[in-house]
């Protein structure tokens, strides 16, 4: 894919017409590298394959074991490397690692590794957070919150830190850090959590200001509530049988159902695609209405 | 709140219902009352609107608090009322200190079935009265370089809601509308900031609800799930969000939308 961006470059009509998004065949991220955290499971292995089926070769990250603050099982090496497989399949070629975002070297590790494997990084998507453990504010213990905080918010500062100077230098490339709809409002019992969510939303904010001038955008998505293994736990959490679970969490929605993982892929996929290039600083709802709800 | 002793204030909507109670909290602090309203029926809404006794009634209790009042009966939508209007109180008074931007009307219908002519009432009323009048009003604040001018919203004008398309229309505009308003008038030292009340007990909630077909004792049960604290809101709590954006308090606070909702827009 060419940079459109450069001086000189041809904006005319004719020319806009050859782009990649003008053309419904033409994969809209060829020969693009893709890196991806908590990519084992849910929405990340959606963005992985997805990414990868429009032309993209993918790095993908995961914790891969259990954190004994959190209430229900991660990742593991095994699902990761079922998501590498799909890559695979899609002919596409993929790094898979295991990375704890509360580490800042384990991610500065995995950003060096994607680099030397690949050559240059072009998309990040910040996706690996926690759901759990839930409970009332004045219940949640301080290790709870500290561990959200450090996993939903610092990991997604952690990707960014690691990945920018690469994207300064080249001058271009596309940050997606992944919200949520308690980004942009409260949730009861997981307070954490939407502070957590609020706060990458301001940390994109800032780092769209900063990374502008280097043709770098940084967005962030929202999703609503997406049937993943993160979303299952929630339920559990809850208290409710996932029948139950399904139905309340749907309810939060102005349309029906719950959303899939690749609505959230659709959305990522536009912002890092050409059809995103002025497109910077946003949290965008993909929520079936929830936050209008 | 400070520095009210001795301020103009020009209300609309006045002669009930919230802008009465802005009138004597506002009275009760030292400020003089220009009362407008249009204290008519309109063809649309279908509930009935303030009568010339109610407005005479907004300023005889200004005047039992010791403050002039001066009734203004017009139309915000119509110009050269309002014209006259601000004429006449700048020829009363010899100045205006506040413009509260009250006067509005509510609507109930699917968007589909709303006719062009309610679409353009609740525009013209809610969104372009504002603007008339504070086209009109600002000039005579400009030029003593200070000035408070605080529009009614609504908890629709950062949402949507079912069956008010042209209500939650114009009260997004009017947030528009105040935000930009804010930006123009701050060489002038003019504070422009709006209100968002949820469901308040007043006659345009009972107007709306008799629209609805709902019963005095349906109402409670109909808006009061809206909010987080499970309570009407009462005109007094606006007036007191009011009373602090026309205040020195407020003097750094400009282009707010300020919510008095009940936890409305949080829920």
């Amino acid at each position: 894919m060419q940079d459109e961006r450069k001086p000189g470059a041809d904006y005319s009509v004719q020319k806009a017409a050859s782009w990649s998004g003008g053309s419904p065949a033409a994969l809209r991220l060829g020969g693009k590298v893709a890196l991806i955290t908590g990519a084992a499971r849910g929405q990340g292995r959606s963005h992985a394959v997805c990414f990868a089926a429009e032309g993209a070769d993918i790095v993908i990250a995961d914790i891969c074991h259990d954190i004994a603050g959190v209430p229900y099982r991660l990742g593991t090496k095994a699902e990761l490397e079922e998501t590498a497989q799909a890559v695979t399949k899609l002919g596409r070629r993929v790094l898979a690692l295991s990375c704890d975002v509360r580490s800042e070297e384990e991610v500065a590790q995995l950003v060096k590794s994607a680099l030397a494997e690949f050559g240059g990084v072009d998309i990040l998507v910040n996706n690996a957070a926690i759901g759990g453990p839930i409970g009332t504010t004045w219940e949640l213990t301080e290790a709870a919150w500290r561990e959200m905080l450090d996993i939903n918010l610092m990991g997604v500062w952690r990707g960014c830190k690691a990945l920018a100077p690469h994207l300064i230098e080249r001058q271009r490339g596309r940050i997606i850090n992944i919200s949520s709809a308690a980004g942009l409002k409260g949730i009861g019992l997981m307070s954490h959590y939407a502070a957590a969510k609020h706060g990458v939303i301001g940390l994109t904010r800032s780092l769209a200001i900063e990374l502008a001038p280097h043709h770098v955008t940084v967005n962030a998505v929202c999703p609503g509530s997406v049937d993943t293994p993160l979303l299952r736990a929630e339920g559990e959490l809850y208290g409710m049988g996932w029948e139950q679970a399904k139905a309340t969490f749907a309810s939060y929605h102005l349309l029906e159902g719950l959303l899939e993982p690749r609505d959230i892929s659709e959305a990522c996929l536009w912002l890092a695609s050409e059809a995103g290039r002025f497109v910077t600083g946003l949290a965008l709802p993909v929520d079936a209405g929830f936050l209008q709800k | 709140m400070s520095g009210l002793e001795g301020k103009v204030a020009l209300v609309t909507g006045a002669a009930r219902g919230q802008g009465r109670s802005h009138c004597l909290a506002l009275a009760e602090r030292g400020v003089r009352i220009a009362a407008l309203d249009i204290a008519a029926d309109l063809p649309y809404p279908h509930y009935a609107l303030s009568r010339p006794e109610d407005l005479e009634c907004t300023c005889e209790l200004v005047r039992a608090r010791g403050q002039a009042a001066l009734a203004l009966q017009a139309n915000v939508c119509d110009a050269a009322a309002v014209a006259a209007a601000v004429a006449q109180t700048v020829a009363e008074f010899g100045q205006i200190d506040i413009l509260l931007n009250n006067a509005g009307i509510g609507g109930v219908a699917p968007f589909w079935q709303l006719s062009e002519e309610q679409w353009d009432a609740v525009i013209n009323v809610n969104l372009k009265g504002p603007w008339l009048v504070s086209k009109y009003v600002t000039p005579h604040m400009i030029g003593r370089k200070s000035g408070k001018i605080v529009n009614t919203g609504s908890v629709s004008g950062l949402r949507g809601w079912q069956n008010l398309a042209h209500y939650s229309a114009a009260k997004h505009g009017l947030v528009g509308l105040t935000r930009t308003m804010a930006i123009e008038l701050a060489p002038y030292r003019i504070n422009v900031n709006c209100v968002l009340p949820g469901s308040v007990n007043s006659p345009m909630l009972a107007g709306m609800a008799e629209e609805l077909g709902l019963t005095p004792s349906d109402i409670h049960a109909t808006f009061v799930p809206n909010h987080l604290i499970p309570e009407i809101i009462e005109v007094q709590d606006v007036t007191n969000a009011v009373l602090y954006l026309v205040s020195d308090e407020a003097r750094y606070v400009t282009g707010h939308a300020l919510a008095v909702d009940a936890g409305w827009l949080t829920k």
